[in-house]
């Protein structure tokens, strides 16, 4: 694996911090919250920096006077006050609690409900991990942001101001003493922030790479096995494992440096203190009280500069997070529906008109070519032709998967695109190829959460010859299923999509290579319950095994995203077109 | 936890190293507030005014500045040597997780979800590394600075220093209380955050299925549900986390109120100096790290301990091979293939048996078709011959060696397989295809790809060769995907071909021209071939069928005299397909 396909892809350009606002409408919401949060950790702060001052005067105005009676009363007044910044901070965090967590809800719904309206074409080209990331871990850090970035940041700039304004109405002579190095903490910021930003951000990437790794070996862990690759996966993985532990030293090692340089500025504020504000007191500009309470007020100072590194990174990420989510909120490759459901949603007879149908996944290829064709209520059809055809997509279109570039489809003389979404496929069921088992019951499967009673369900799975699999089950019907799927074969699980199906009670029924993995009789048998369930109603199949259609009303023969022929079987044979082919060669061989 | 210390015991040097460097700088930490307090003494002793002297403050100050430079630079140096060291068994377990999952049984990722054995890889090796730096290092410091602080104010002021105490003793109440809930809370946190991953993945692979039959509405709420618990747990949290990290910074404040009460009565009585109080109220804030430390410590010991534990489950798993005892790798030439009286029941599945009491046996060169019903049992049958799951003792047999006593690579090594559903990777063309066979050279992957039929498909992408597949590579369609299956498993040109079912998605004609050219190649090369189907014609041409029915073999035979029979599962399966295809153009003629 020379090549890394990934690389290009995991370290994307952190956009700006403007990508916050996209934040305004959910703080909004919150906003009675964040107020009393806000206020909460301002009185907070003030409380806690005024007890220094409270040291300072107990220091200068009662112990070095021996006044204990007024010590106590001091005391008492602090004791107060510590009490009362406790109670204020307990809110004050919960409730940073509550605005973090509210929003972070209504952004999981957000993205959620998005994507359950994003066109497939989005979805087809995002890989999954990365929409999984979105919603989960990229939300998590909003929250971190509501909860210890931004409250915090703005709590160290109280604390810091509150300082300031402490230092200096004390003793400006000694604040400035105390406050020498700043200009040197404040390039130490500047030139550290970009720098633990850049390896953070690389760091960051590394990770992304490891997991992508690490997840699609374990998915494709038997084919490792098979094919003998553990060696040479080892090794790739080994060299990723092995960058990964690089950055992430690096960027800590600055982080130390950042660290320690702060704490030497920090360091020599102290002693500066004490010996300006030792010549002071000797000189009788400044007390002793002044000088401890200074000595807390720099500490003070120096705390929230320690940790502005750290904020600013959860800023940054959280940024870069609100970004990404932006896309999907903002993305506009959406499935229109403009419509509104009515209220009793109507019952389709099934009729289907596709008029000079033109489809194109991609620019540079059109699928469907200029398709019209009709098909009456309850008919029967069959779609045949070659790989990559048009089959499926007509299906696609039906449902309104993907919607056609040009042309109309109909259906009982509506436009298609004039149908609200959830009236048109509720009159639809389709059994793909390829099943999907959500993680659940064989009945939540079957049913997918609607109100269906059993009975329907285990009349549905008798007709299609299911029953009898589903009672060998551990606990029949109520048997748990992995979304892998893995405790069924193949072949059960397209039985489960063909229940699902029917106990949907489709008026259009989408068949594509549904019995493909099941075998012979099963699919006949299918088929008889098939004909039973859907009379008098449409549906429409996809097979490759062309003794399974010939029964069907209407048989539309697709090449190249064109209908080439179509009619009843006989008349297709009779034709000696390209059916006729297809159909010999399909049994020439055994002869 | 025996590993860290194991660890630490086999790198001792450098923590002893590690550790007389702590010591300097927490010594250091422990001397500042003296020089502070000897300064107030001399300046605070009597009318200050008449003091002409400032070596004193010079030389204190001097000291100060010294121990604050040695802190600064020995705690780089420790923190990064123990850093190397913490990444180092950080990458090394990760590594070795690897290895493992490479090796245990396909049964055990049955089991497992992919994004646990995932987290045990990232989050749980890294919280181990957190714990070998910061959990480490403020481990030590709370024994040193905290003994340290409170033996050197014990010293000092006595009575003062168990003053002291009560205001601790809150904070050690406090953090027992919380921590435990905490760390309740944060498996709580754990769990459901991984049960929003596993909606929200279901969700999107399942997506064309909840929109087809309109179910939006339900997996949202579903969704909905898992966020607002998750929403309620980190609320209680909060609740704590309020109660506690505010608690820190109150205590801080009530011990200097302790030691401004207490130490100003005991200084206006002349019991200690002004400058022991000043510097009681240094000690506070030294001290105020240990204590904060010691909820911090608590709480990464137990993560890390618990991801330890989680690692070390995986690492004790026994492989595929374990349970081996001599194993042996002869020179196979897969002369012949049997299976002798084979019965299986899946682990899970109790008494159930999926395959009864089968025997089968077939010989190089000869390709043999299985089909049968619905699950049946036919993929079993497979799974076993690879030992994705391990069949009984003296059942399955190449060459005469019982598989079971076979090195597991090696008899691998004698399989190309073609799997029901194809995985491929997200790379290119071209490394998908010599996945099997790294040095596989350009003609061979060429006639790989001609054989399998999908050379003229793979042209036609963006960059031939070049294209990137897989997840994050550009879609191919279910057939195209099985046919790149199957040139990858013919590159590797190893002496039995396996294919599940793996042509289900294909379509018949294409299908044609790929059974001719696999029957051209197989004739060609001598390899013996094994075929899953339902398919007729991908059948008929094989050497023999064998017909699985509810687990048990019930023909066997070549494919025209088991036709000729007249009778069984494949005649009929004839029948159908080929038969009623034929009545189908009669009628049509």
């Amino acid at each position: 694996m020379e090549i890394d396909p990934i690389a290009h892809n995991d370290i994307r350009n952190k956009p700006s911090m403007s990508v916050l606002k996209d934040l305004i409408p959910y703080l909004k919401k919150v906003k009675g919250i964040l107020i009393a949060t806000m206020l909460y950790l301002l009185i907070s702060t003030l409380t806690s920096t005024v007890v220094p001052l409270l040291l300072k005067t107990a220091i200068d105005d009662y112990i070095i006077p021996k006044d204990f009676h007024g010590l106590l009363f001091i005391g008492l007044y602090s004791l107060l006050l510590i009490i009362g910044t406790y109670i204020f901070q307990y809110f004050g965090t919960y409730y940073s609690f509550v605005a973090a967590q509210k929003i972070v809800l209504d952004l999981r719904k957000d993205i959620f409900h998005k994507l359950l309206t994003l066109s497939n074409r989005y979805l087809g080209k995002t890989p999954l991990g990365v929409i999984i990331t979105r919603t989960t871990n990229d939300t998590e850090k909003l929250s971190e942001l509501m909860s210890s970035g931004a409250v915090q940041l703005i709590n160290d700039a109280i604390l810091l101001i509150v300082t300031l304004f402490f230092l200096f109405s004390t003793n400006v002579t000694l604040s400035l003493y105390s406050l020498c190095l700043t200009p040197l903490v404040v390039w130490s910021i500047v030139v550290f922030s970009k720098l633990l930003r850049a390896s953070y951000d690389l760091a960051r990437g590394k990770l992304t790479q490891l997991n992508i790794n690490l997840q699609e070996n374990l998915s494709g862990i038997s084919i490792i096995k098979i094919f003998n690759r553990q060696k040479k996966n080892r090794t790739y993985f080994d060299a990723i494992s092995e960058g990964y532990g690089d950055a992430t030293y690096r960027a800590l090692k600055q982080h130390t440096y950042f660290n320690q340089t702060i704490n030497i500025c920090s360091f020599l504020s102290r002693i500066t203190v004490v010996v300006a504000g030792s010549y002071m007191v000797i000189k009788g500009t400044s007390t002793i009280g002044t000088l401890t309470a200074f000595l807390f007020w720099v500490n003070y100072f120096y705390q929230p500069l320690r940790d502005m590194g750290e904020r600013f990174n959860i800023l940054q990420d959280a940024a870069s997070s609100m970004g990404k989510i932006g896309d999907i909120l903002h993305c506009n490759d959406t499935i229109p529906d403009n419509a509104l459901p009515s209220p009793t949603p109507p019952i389709f007879k099934g009729k289907i008109e596709f008029k000079n149908v033109v489809f194109r996944y991609s620019e540079e290829k059109d699928i469907l070519k200029n398709v019209s064709f009709t098909i009456e209520p309850s008919q029967r059809i069959a779609l045949v032709g070659p790989t990559g055809a048009g089959k499926s997509t007509i299906m696609n279109i039906l449902l309104r998967l993907f919607d056609i570039e040009s042309g109309a489809v109909y259906i009982d003389g509506k436009e298609l695109r004039s149908l609200p979404l959830q009236e048109l496929r509720s009159n639809m069921s389709i059994v793909l190829q390829d099943v999907f088992i959500f993680k659940g019951s064989v009945r939540d499967n079957i049913s997918l959460g609607q109100n269906i009673p059993i009975e329907q369900i285990i009349e549905a799975s008798r007709f299609l010859n299911a029953h009898t699999f589903i009672t060998t089950l551990p606990k029949g019907y109520d048997t748990m299923l992995s979304s892998e799927g893995s405790n069924l074969s193949h072949g059960q699980k397209q039985l489960i999509s063909f229940i699902r199906a029917l106990v949907h009670n489709p008026r259009i029924l989408l068949l594509d290579e549904a019995t493909s993995s099941v075998d012979t009789y099963t699919e006949k048998l299918i088929q008889e319950g098939i004909n039973k369930l859907m009379q008098g109603r449409t549906s429409i199949a996809i097979a490759h095994r062309l003794s399974t259609i010939t029964s069907c009303d209407k048989i539309f023969v697709i090449d190249q995203g064109k209908i080439i022929e179509q009619g009843n079987h006989e008349e297709l044979l009779t034709k000696k077109g390209f059916y006729y082919d297809l159909y010999t060669t399909q049994f020439q061989d055994s002869l | 936890m025996k590993q860290i210390w194991l660890f630490i015991k086999e790198n001792s040097k450098w923590y002893i190293l590690i550790a007389f460097l702590l010591l300097i700088v927490n010594g250091a930490q422990l001397l500042m507030p003296l020089f502070i307090g000897n300064i107030i003494d001399y300046i605070s002793i009597d009318s200050s005014s008449t003091i002409t002297n400032y070596s004193p403050i010079w030389f204190n100050s001097l000291y100060f500045t010294i121990a604050a430079f040695a802190i600064v630079i020995f705690r780089i140096v420790y923190i990064n040597i123990m850093r190397k060291f913490a990444i180092h068994f950080e990458h090394t377990k990760r590594i070795q997780l690897f290895e493992k999952y490479l090796s245990l049984p396909d049964s055990f990722f049955f089991d497992n979800e992919i994004g646990d054995l995932m987290a045990r890889a990232n989050n749980d090796t890294i919280a181990v590394r957190q714990f070998l730096v910061m959990g480490l290092l403020s481990l030590y410091d709370i024994v040193i600075l905290g003994v340290g602080a409170l033996t050197i104010m014990l010293f000092k002021a006595p009575t003062l220093t168990l003053w002291i105490l009560l205001p601790l003793a809150i904070l050690i109440f406090l953090s027992q209380f919380v921590s435990k809930r905490i760390h309740k809370l944060f498996k709580a946190i754990q769990e459901t955050f991984a049960d929003i991953t596993t909606r929200v993945r279901e969700t999107l692979v399942g997506m064309n299925v909840i929109r087809t039959f309109c179910r939006e509405t339900y997996y949202m709420n579903r969704f909905v549900d898992v966020c607002s618990s998750y929403l309620r747990i980190n609320l209680n949290l909060g609740k704590l986390m309020g109660l506690f990290h505010p608690a820190i910074a109150m205590v801080i404040s009530l011990t200097v109120l302790v030691v401004t009460i207490v130490g100003g009565y005991q200084a206006m009585h002349g019991l200690i100096s002004l400058g022991t109080l000043v510097e009681f109220t240094q000690y506070i804030q030294l001290l105020a790290w240990p204590m904060m430390a010691v909820g911090f410590v608590v709480n990464m010991y137990q993560r890390a301990s618990i991801s330890l534990t989680r690692i070390q489950e995986i690492l004790t798993t026994p492989s595929a091979d374990a349970a081996q005892r001599i194993l042996l790798k002869p020179a196979l030439s897969m002369d012949t293939i049997s299976i002798h009286n084979l019965s299986y029941s899946y682990p899970l599945q109790g008494k159930e048996y999926a395959i009864h009491n089968l025997s089968l046996q077939w010989h190089k060169g000869e390709s043999v078709g299985i089909t049968g019903p619905t699950g049946s049992g036919k993929t079993t049958i497979l799974s076993l011959l690879l030992r994705i799951w391990d069949p009984p003792e003296n059942t399955v047999f190449v060459d005469s060696y019982d598989i079971t006593h076979l090195d597991l690579k090696m008899l691998r090594r004698q399989f190309a397989y073609v799997p029901q559903v194809s995985f491929l990777f997200s790379n290119t063309v071209w490394e998908n295809l010599r996945f099997g066979k790294p040095d596989a050279s350009k003609d061979e992957i060429m006639e790989a790809a001609r054989i399998a039929r999908v050379l003229e498909d793979v042209k036609k992408l963006d960059h031939g060769f070049d294209t990137i597949i897989g997840e994050r590579g550009v879609t191919l369609s279910g057939g195209q995907k099985q046919r790149l299956a199957l040139a990858r498993a013919l590159v590797t040109q190893r002496p039995f071909l396996v294919l599940d079912d793996s042509l289900s998605a294909v379509d018949p004609e294409t299908e044609e021209i790929i059974i001719n050219n696999l029957k051209n190649h197989l004739q060609k090369t001598n390899q013996t071939c094994i075929i899953i189907s339902h398919r007729i014609t991908t059948l008929h041409w094989l050497d023999k069928i064998a017909v699985i029915e509810k687990g048990r073999l019930t023909e066997f035979d070549s494919p025209s005299r088991l036709i000729e029979s007249k009778k069984g599962y494949f005649y009929r399966l004839y029948h159908y397909q080929y038969l009623e295809g034929l009545e189908g153009l009669h009628n049509g003629n």
